[in-house]
């Protein structure tokens, strides 16, 4: 499915105009949280992948997420280039919810940080094994 | 003195309460001040490390539209970072973010604070930590920040109405300028206005003369005061001079430090740059160690710590909350806690080994009893391990052997404090307010340091009264006993807990002792028997009777169980029973 996916868009930018906007492919690697108690707390595993393409001067632009509410972060976050990595801040408004998300970015790695502001977690970091596709 | 501080007082909180009044609507600044409660961080390796919770405290207040202010930071970094910040209100909460630059480290933090607490997290670009998650603790109050501007609402013509609200704006602003500047001082560490109603120059005068008489005292006395050329000054005034060139007080002529030669391991700091060592401190500390009390003693006088004592406490006992013995004991733990992070600062810039703060602490003997009231001093051991904390830190700043070049600099701002005073608003301009608010803000933190300080103390005090009792009651009892006995003193189970045993056997027959509610208890015991056990005694004491089984141990130890009537054999068991000759 994944291939599917990757193949498609890729083709698709291949065909469209010549476009030098790097592309990651991101799958999940690892994560943990903290409780409202500071405690060290284990959050789910995730499976699908993310495919993001960088679209200046500061966004990105979700290809594919694994969810909605992924795809909603993704689409909020504004991102800074510092030499070959990304800077990314937002803070998503989700009706009553609301979360700030952070995130660092590079060619092979994500770690990606939220602050709920309600609920039992407090924070939580997940990190991602990316690849730059393009 | 206490009538001048009391008039001052009473023009200020007219002036303010007249002030505020008179031109509401008011904005509100929100200020947090928030404790450390700890988190986890994670290297590039997966790898989490738990960051503990600590005493580190940080002040912060929302400046419109986007900025907090720190009013303290614990470091030159967290500085830093909230400088750097820039913040969103959503509700009641603040959102904040920054992508920092710090070198070459690059690093995104974001923070969401809410009125309790807040949790903040990093990402570092580089590095061994790879992200951080942190907890803080946070307290928020809203202090008043006047508007002059607000308030515009008789039918004068604007103008008009804009020059007497001006006018009005500046006679209090005045009025509560004259009253700021006498109740206090800009600390020349940390560059807040404090309660302190001697300047530096009144300060050095009443050090000085309370220096003299404790000289004149010493030579009345025939105790040896050192002068230059001898030994004991010598040594103490060539490592003052460095100190005091890594200190506050390097553009100070008038530091004086005089040598006394007595017993007692111990350095006194009189305000104002006046302070004196005894040979009994020499005669313990190497030169580092003794840089480092020399250093403290200096960061005494910088911070003025006894002429804030005496305005603080003198100041609560004027609005009728007269602070209990504790709480001024507290007070000057926390003002003695804080001139070791700033003397640890000096040794370290005088090129003497700053973790000498440290050593210094951990040859010190302690125990149970130190901790057992509420003290001026932190405790050794607690001491020793923050000192070895912060001289971590400053070791960054120590060049060994040499005053860093760099002194002026890292002074104003350093890894362990930082001065964060800026140019002071005239009176009219709102300098009187804000001095006002800054001195309170300051006396606030400074209460509620001393509170926390008191009530860990008293807990601490609390529990280290129950080691010692439950020591005094392991402790056997003083027995005088005769001639021909074999003695052995060690510890049984009677009444369910573990008291202090002292007993003796001569012929077969024995008598034992034990705590119990305070007082030696007596019994009896009589050799009835031995089998493979052991020694089988009958014992009666005043609660009872039953049987006893002791083997004699390699040691030559006695040690066993004992045994309470109950209609079984052997009986049922009360615990150990132990004797060492």
């Amino acid at each position: 499915m994944k291939l599917v996916w990757m193949a498609a868009v890729v083709g698709a930018l291949s065909l469209s105009s010549a476009n030098s906007a790097p592309i990651w492919d991101c799958s999940f690697a690892s994560g943990w949280g903290i409780d409202r108690n500071g405690a060290k707390t284990p959050i789910p595993s995730e499976k699908d992948f993310s495919l993001r393409e960088f679209s200046p001067p500061d966004k990105m632009l979700v290809l594919h997420a694994p969810g909605e509410l992924d795809k909603k972060v993704f689409d909020i976050l504004r991102y800074e280039q510092v030499g070959s990595t990304y800077f990314g801040h937002g803070i998503i408004k989700d009706g009553a919810f609301k979360m700030t998300v952070s995130e660092v970015l590079n060619d092979n790695e994500s770690v990606l940080t939220v602050i709920f502001e309600a609920g039992p977690q407090a924070a939580m970091v997940k990190t991602s094994n990316c690849e730059r596709v393009q | 003195m206490t009538k001048r501080i009391c008039s001052f007082w009473v023009i200020a909180k007219l002036a303010a309460v007249m002030l505020l009044a008179s031109i509401l609507p008011a904005q509100t600044s929100p200020i947090w001040e928030c404790t450390s409660g700890g988190g986890w961080s994670m290297k590039s390796d997966g790898s989490m490390t738990e960051i503990p919770a600590s005493e580190d405290t940080v002040i912060l207040e929302f400046q419109s539209p986007n900025k907090m202010r720190p009013l303290k930071a614990s470091s030159a970094f967290e500085q830093k970072i909230y400088d750097e910040m820039t913040w969103e209100q959503v509700g009641n909460k603040f959102y904040g973010q920054a992508l920092i630059r710090d070198g070459s480290n690059i690093f995104t933090v974001s923070e969401v604070l809410s009125e309790t607490g807040s949790v903040m997290t990093m990402i570092f670009r580089d590095g061994d930590v790879r992200t951080a998650i942190g907890r803080n603790v946070c307290k928020k109050t809203l202090s008043a920040v006047a508007n002059p501007n607000a308030g515009n609402q008789t039918a004068a013509t604007p103008v008009d109405q804009k020059k007497k609200d001006k006018s009005f704006w500046c006679k209090a602003d005045e009025l509560l300028k004259v009253g700021v500047d006498a109740i206090s001082e800009t600390d020349m560490v940390t560059g807040i206005r404090t309660l302190n109603v001697k300047d530096q120059k009144s300060a050095a005068k009443r050090g000085n003369q309370m220096l003299d008489a404790l000289v004149n005292h010493a030579k009345a006395n025939n105790v040896r005061v050192f002068s230059p050329g001898e030994a004991n000054y010598e040594r103490v005034k060539s490592i003052s001079d460095r100190i005091i060139q890594g200190s506050h007080y390097r553009k100070n002529a008038n530091v004086r430090i005089e040598v006394i030669d007595f017993e007692d391991v111990q350095a006194l700091a009189f305000g104002g740059g006046n302070s004196v060592v005894f040979t009994g401190l020499m005669s313990v500390a190497n030169d580092d160690e003794l840089a480092y009390v020399i250093g403290h003693e200096i960061a005494h006088n910088s911070a003025a710590h006894g002429e804030e004592k005496e305005a603080f406490t003198g100041f609560k006992d004027l609005v009728g909350k007269k602070p209990p013995e504790n709480f001024r004991t507290a007070f000057t733990n926390v003002a003695e806690q804080e001139a070791d992070k700033i003397g640890i600062i000096y040794t370290a810039l005088a090129g003497f080994d700053p973790c000498a703060s440290a050593t210094f602490w951990e040859k010190q003997k302690s125990s149970a009893y130190d901790y057992a009231f509420v003290r001026s001093h932190p405790a050794h051991p607690r001491r020793a391990a923050t000192n070895r904390q912060w001289c971590s830190v400053a070791k960054q700043y120590w060049m060994p052997g040499q005053v860093n070049p760099n002194a002026e600099k890292i002074l104003k701002c350093n890894a362990l404090f930082c001065n964060v005073s800026r140019e002071e608003l005239k009176a009219c301009e709102g300098g009187g307010v804000l001095g006002v608010l800054e001195v309170l803000a300051d006396s606030y933190v400074k209460n509620q340091e001393a509170k926390k300080e008191q009530k860990r103390q008293e807990k601490q005090a609390a529990e280290a009264r129950k080691v010692i009792a439950r020591q005094q009651q392991e402790m056997p009892p003083e027995v005088n006993w005769g001639q021909g006995w074999n003695i052995y003193k060690g510890t049984v189970v009677r009444h369910g807990v573990k008291a202090g045993l002292n007993f003796a056997i001569a012929n077969g027959k024995g008598q034992f002792f034990y705590n119990h509610n305070g007082q030696a208890q007596q019994g009896i015991l009589e050799f009835a028997g031995q089998n493979q056990s052991g020694y089988w005694f009958s014992w009666r004491d005043n609660f009872g009777a039953g049987q006893l089984v002791l083997q004699e141990y390699t040691d030559g130890s006695l040690r066993g169980q004992m045994f309470i009537n109950d209609g079984t054999n052997p009986g049922k068991l009360l615990g150990d029973w132990i004797g060492l000759r």
